[in-house]
């Protein structure tokens, strides 16, 4: 008995020290307040108009599929562009980001997810394809074969950045992943992205698109308060005007 | 409205769990050897197997698999495993996919033989009977291979290094030239160096059964006397080595053997000698860059020693290995010394760097 008090107190003490602990960071959660950056991102370069011609397996892919490279709407919005918030930590332990080879083109084509984290590649095409993914700095990182349709297979992305994905039996099929630790979403179809849970403070933002390259832009998140910001990108990456409202 | 990032994360978890609802497959999967090659393999092999398709997908010149060199000599193992993790785990293009998620080890079994079949010339012997190679026992499948052999004496220095050069002929056939180097060193003052006795020799694989289970081959070389009998580094006359050699398959284990004749040709007094050679061994995986590990019992008429040895292949493509031993007199041990041996071996017609 006489060992064991000792021992009691100090539990006691843990135990209202870890209760007064996590009111207190109740309390701070409940108090922290953060933005949203919502905005659109343009560009004056028309969109890809002419189909791609398709060189094999015609009877499944068809005499053409649609470029995808730069998709524009009628408003000048682009899509598939991701903007990152630098230095703003994406969350862990997302689900697999989903590839599918469909129509002979990897659906989606531009996805975000982190180094680390799990791709699941399938096809709904009843042809062999291929997911052969390289690094930014040419590395393969794996090909798998996927040949035939509802089969899913799932790899590691195993390097930071972007991740370019392509189909070593039809060529002109291409994807991107950008891994990265930094939040980021790609732009809807007409250009728009919204980034919520923001804390206040002063960003970069940074905007890739395949084919339009990068562009960075400073962007200053107020407390409840939505931060808009339109980004005209040209085809150097170059931002040729921007707004925060 | 969700947002980019909660948006993201429900896509994610709806296509996922979309993954795990049975998809209705109404397409015909193939199912015979050649049914899988033209759904899989002919788009970059080529539907006769050549690679020389009509519209080329892929930068890298595909193998040849009519080319019967290229078809035979590696074994099912070394397929299996580039069928199922790709070309990179063998030191081969990337743009060869891994079907190991996609296909069974029976399917896959299939194709390994149904594109041996492009080999249209049955008496190449498979690579399956193509083992690893011992320090001393002369393996019975041809090869193209440059081997530098270095040995060395325990107790004193003599060293001694040999280059052999092995090119295959024809299907079964290989010739080879053998150039020792050698320094004899009788007492720690005087010591002689130079050129041994150079050998010319061909091999020919007498029988592989298709089973791939066992090899057997007869060899001969001409040992010539280019030595210098006075300064110890020859023996001063020609020398006619005809060998039997054979390789056996067992489950995990190899087991290869040599039987051979030294016949002096001229010089009085000189005897034939009895040489014999068994290894057993086994690699610990089916990649080119394998560990294996073996012992040999070397016989030379009444003197017996054996030889723990390790191999690694040094490249991903198996282009480089090199083994390690040690050779321990257990019989007639007065009249032998231990040596620590070896040999660095090139297969001259692999490629030694991996693809990118």
């Amino acid at each position: 008995m006489g060992v064991s008090r000792p021992g009691s107190c100090r539990a006691v003490r843990a135990a209202v020290c870890g209760v007064v602990l996590l009111g207190i960071g109740a309390a701070v959660s409940m108090g922290a307040q953060t933005g949203v950056i919502a905005g659109r991102v343009t560009t004056a370069v028309p969109g890809s108009i002419e189909p791609l011609t398709v060189t094999t397996n015609v009877d499944v892919c068809g005499e053409t599929v649609p470029d995808e490279s730069v998709l524009v709407d009628a408003e000048g919005g682009l899509a598939n562009a991701v903007v990152t918030v630098v230095g703003l930590a994406a969350p862990t332990g997302a689900p697999p980001i989903l590839v599918s080879n469909d129509g002979c083109r990897f659906q989606p084509r531009v996805q975000v997810s982190r180094p680390g984290e799990q791709i699941a590649l399938t096809s709904a095409d009843d042809v062999l394809h291929t997911s052969h993914a390289y690094a930014e700095d040419g590395r393969s990182l794996f090909n798998v074969a996927i040949p035939m349709p509802g089969l899913t297979i799932t790899r590691q992305l195993t390097a930071r950045g972007l991740i370019r994905l392509v189909c070593d039996t039809h060529t002109w099929m291409r994807g991107f992943v950008m891994a990265s630790v930094d939040r980021a979403v790609v732009s809807a179809a007409d250009g728009s992205f919204r980034i919520e849970d923001v804390p206040p403070g002063t960003y970069e933002l940074r905007i890739w698109h395949e084919q339009l390259g990068v562009a960075f832009h400073a962007v200053t998140v107020a407390t409840d308060g939505v931060t808009e910001v339109r980004v005209d990108m040209q085809p150097s990456g170059e931002v040729v005007s921007s707004r925060d409202n | 409205m969700l947002d980019g990032g909660r948006r993201a994360v429900f896509v994610r978890v709806a296509s996922f769990v979309t993954l795990l609802v049975p998809i209705s497959v109404t397409a015909q999967v193939p199912s015979t050897p050649r049914e899988m090659y033209t759904a899989w393999c002919a788009g970059c092999h080529a539907e006769d197997g050549t690679g020389q398709v009509a519209v080329r997908t892929v930068t890298v010149e595909p193998m040849d698999f009519t080319d019967c060199s290229v078809t035979t000599p590696e074994p099912d193992a070394d397929w299996e495993i580039v069928i199922a993790q790709g070309g990179p785990v063998a030191g081969l293009s990337s743009q060869m996919p891994g079907y190991g998620d996609a296909l069974g080890q029976d399917q896959i079994h299939a194709l390994i033989g149904y594109i041996r079949t492009f080999c249209s010339e049955p008496s190449w012997p498979l690579g399956n009977l193509n083992f690893s190679v011992p320090i001393f026992t002369e393996k019975a499948f041809p090869e193209n291979e440059v081997k530098i052999r270095p040995s060395v004496s325990h107790n004193d220095d003599d060293l001694k290094i040999k280059a052999v050069y092995e090119r295959r002929v024809g299907a079964r056939g290989q010739v080879e030239v053998s150039v020792p180097w050698q320094m004899n060193v009788p007492d720690s003052v005087t010591a002689s160096t130079g050129l041994g006795d150079v050998s010319l020799g061909a091999k020919y694989v007498l029988h592989a059964d298709r089973a791939s289970t066992r090899i057997f081959s007869g060899a001969v070389e001409v040992k010539m006397p280019s030595g210098s009998e006075s300064r110890g580094l020859g023996g001063g006359t020609t020398v006619l080595e005809p060998s039997l050699l054979a390789g056996f398959a067992l489950r995990h284990f190899t087991l290869q053997t040599q039987l051979k004749l030294e016949v002096p040709i001229k010089g009085a007094g000189e005897a034939t000698e009895l040489i014999y050679n068994i290894h057993a061994g086994r690699d610990f995986s089916g990649l080119p860059s394998a560990w294996s590990l073996g012992v040999e019992l070397n016989g030379v008429d009444d003197r017996l020693a054996l030889t723990p040895q390790l191999r690694k292949g040094l490249t991903k493509t198996g282009a480089l290995a090199a083994a390690w031993g040690v050779r321990i007199p257990v019989v007639n041990r007065q009249h032998q010394q231990m040596q620590w041996v070896g040999y660095l071996l090139w297969e001259y017609r692999d490629p030694v760097r991996a693809a990118p």
